[in-house]
């Protein structure tokens, strides 16, 4: 039953990825000419006839869109005009140092984030909870890049701790990870105080207390297990705001991932870069996303039911 | 209902109205309060620190840049380009959000699915993303960013809407107005808009703040509106390449926009709880 839903979401995975492949195309095609997008006013006519012909530009709009799918389905979406060698390869290429970050960063998040909204449900409306709330609403409105940036002047300008940027051995990941971490936590702490606290009104709960299992009892064995679910939900909508960020933090700390190639590929005008790039974001959220909604039913029976 | 948390609703939208109304002032005074032209550069006073350091360089408060250019003046300048992008871009996409909605909850059926199903797929994809890209197609300028933040959130306002009107359209009152002829535009303005409007109000606050995170974002990107014009985000960029002889630039510029943002955050969660004290605690 599990495979059965697990292959339905999977059959409307190629209809999102087409959606997005539509969007991508959309936007880098129709909303001017890429050939005006990409080469600069230093442009020679063979220039543009190349970069016409190698886009297939002197086709009709629904036959570019054809042939541009064409081209995905075999993972192909032309060779860089930066780099040497495919786009999809290029992208390819970056993918890990983004997955090490975004891994890490998204399970700082969460451990912790979990951590002090427990704390704060719990000890609700106390020093602890208005403390640690207050600092997460305010931690809300910070700009990422300005963190990013005071962590590099305090830790790497003045404490010489740490590399301001760049990519190499575990020290490189600290301020990144923390920066991107940083972006996420607020979230996952409010977002657990107040999952944490619906639980607490609920008939099961109170049943719980009122048969005599003490409160770390009910917490530990009514509770956590059902505030996996909202939390995991969460973390679902959280994965686009995970992509931003690395886009944002990658760019700060020179972190050579995908967004750092996206923002440097449409800097350098490389379209195929810029659409291997944007497409493997999403499919990577999509993915994420179906991973998300069948954890949740594996462990949910009330999922698995409706 | 006992008011949770450190503050009550009250300390929440005096404390944030006074900060957003104390940006909004600087904004539109501009010209007055700035002690220099924003766009002025002086290569003899160039990264000059502020009042807190000797060596500041005189009628300079908080110092200069690179260009020596006046540092507070463009950082007062600054606030207008954030203030408008946000607000226009806040009232672009609610206004093609309620639309989208109320019609998507009205009409049900088909246009029902296609709006709703059209907006979970864009809610899919990361908003910033959408704006990066449309932003280097169409170029950076405040025009353009308006247009592409307000359309990567409408779907925000359409999802709200369209679960409001759905369950208003169930209610005696537009059920009778129906019967009596009233078309779609009628109900939506006279019935459903003022039923909605505190939930609006209160989320088009919240969003003011993200639309203001999202310009200085792309800014920082380089994909804002271009330099020399003096943006939030520029100054933080500009300043972030000279972070060892000049981190004041970078802060303070980072200062200004977690204040702006902070004050209208505030704002929103006291507006919350003064219309729905349910919802305090989500």
């Amino acid at each position: 039953m599990i495979a059965g839903y697990i292959l339905r979401r999977l059959a409307f995975l190629p209809l999102t990825l087409l959606l997005v492949a539509f969007a991508t195309f959309i936007v880098l095609r129709l909303t001017g000419n890429p050939v005006d997008i990409f080469l600069d006013i230093n442009r020679t006519p063979e220039q543009v006839e190349a970069l016409t012909r190698r886009l297939h530009l002197d086709q009709p709009l629904p036959v570019q869109f054809l042939i541009f799918l064409g081209d995905l389905l075999h993972g192909d979406f032309g060779e860089s005009l930066q780099f040497n060698g495919s786009a999809a390869v290029v992208v390819w290429e970056r993918v890990g140092a983004t997955l090490q970050l975004a891994g890490t960063a998204l399970g700082l998040a969460v451990v912790l984030g979990v951590l002090g909204g427990l704390v704060c449900a719990v000890w609700r409306d106390r020093a602890a909870d208005a403390v640690i709330s207050s600092i997460a609403i305010a931690g809300q409105s910070m700009p990422s890049f300005w963190l990013g940036l005071l962590l590099i002047e305090f830790f790497a300008l003045q404490l010489r701790w740490l590399p301001t940027s760049g990519y190499g051995d575990l020290k490189h990941l600290v301020l990144p990870a923390v920066t991107l971490a940083t972006i996420l936590l607020p979230n996952f702490v409010l977002i657990t105080r107040t999952a944490i606290l619906e639980l607490m009104g609920e008939q099961f709960v109170v049943t719980g207390r009122s048969k005599g299992m003490s409160r770390p009892r009910v917490l530990v064995t009514h509770i956590l297990p059902n505030a996996i679910n909202p939390v995991l939900s969460f973390l679902g909508i959280q994965l686009g705001h995970l992509m931003a960020g690395s886009i944002i933090t990658e760019t700060i700390f020179a972190w050579p991932g995908v967004g750092r190639l996206l923002i440097n590929s449409i800097s350098h005008r490389d379209v195929p870069v810029v659409e291997a790039a944007v497409f493997f974001i999403a499919t990577a959220i999509a993915l994420a996303n179906l991973l998300v909604d069948v954890l949740q039913m594996l462990i949910d029976p009330r999922i698995r039911r409706a | 209902m006992k008011k949770r948390g450190l503050f009550g609703e009250r300390f929440k939208i005096a404390m944030g109205g006074s900060l957003v109304a104390l940006v909004v002032l600087a904004a539109v005074f501009a010209p007055l309060i700035a002690p220099w032209d924003p766009y002025q550069q002086d290569l003899m006073a160039r990264l000059k620190p502020g009042f807190w350091s000797p060596s500041a360089a005189p009628g300079h408060l908080l110092g200069t840049d690179n260009y020596g250019r006046d540092l507070l003046s463009r950082l007062i300048y600054g606030s207008r380009l954030s203030i408008l992008v946000g607000v226009s871009s806040m009232l672009l996409s609610a206004l093609i959000g309620s639309v989208a909605g109320v019609i998507a909850g009205l009409r049900g059926g088909a246009t029902e699915q296609a709006i709703m199903r059209f907006a979970d797929a864009q809610m899919a994809f990361p908003d910033i993303l959408l704006a990066i890209l449309m932003v280097a197609a169409l170029g950076g300028n405040a025009l353009n960013l308006i247009l592409v933040l307000g359309i990567s959130r409408w779907m925000v306002y359409a999802r709200i809407v369209f679960g409001l009107t759905r369950t208003l359209r169930q209610r005696p009152f537009v059920e009778a107005a129906t019967l009596y002829g009233g078309g779609d535009g009628y109900i939506m303005r006279r019935h459903i808009l003022p039923q909605v409007m505190p939930v609006l109000i209160v989320v088009a606050t919240l969003q003011v703040a993200q639309m203001i995170l999202q310009e200085t974002a792309l800014s920082f990107l380089g994909l804002g509106i271009p330099p020399p014009a003096a943006t939030w985000g520029n100054i933080l960029a500009e300043g972030s390449t000279r972070l060892f002889i000049a981190p004041w630039i970078a802060n303070l510029a980072g200062l200004a926009i977690i204040a702006l943002v902070w004050g209208v955050n505030m704002l929103g969660n006291g507006l919350r709880e003064h219309y729905d004290p349910r919802m305090v605690g989500q």
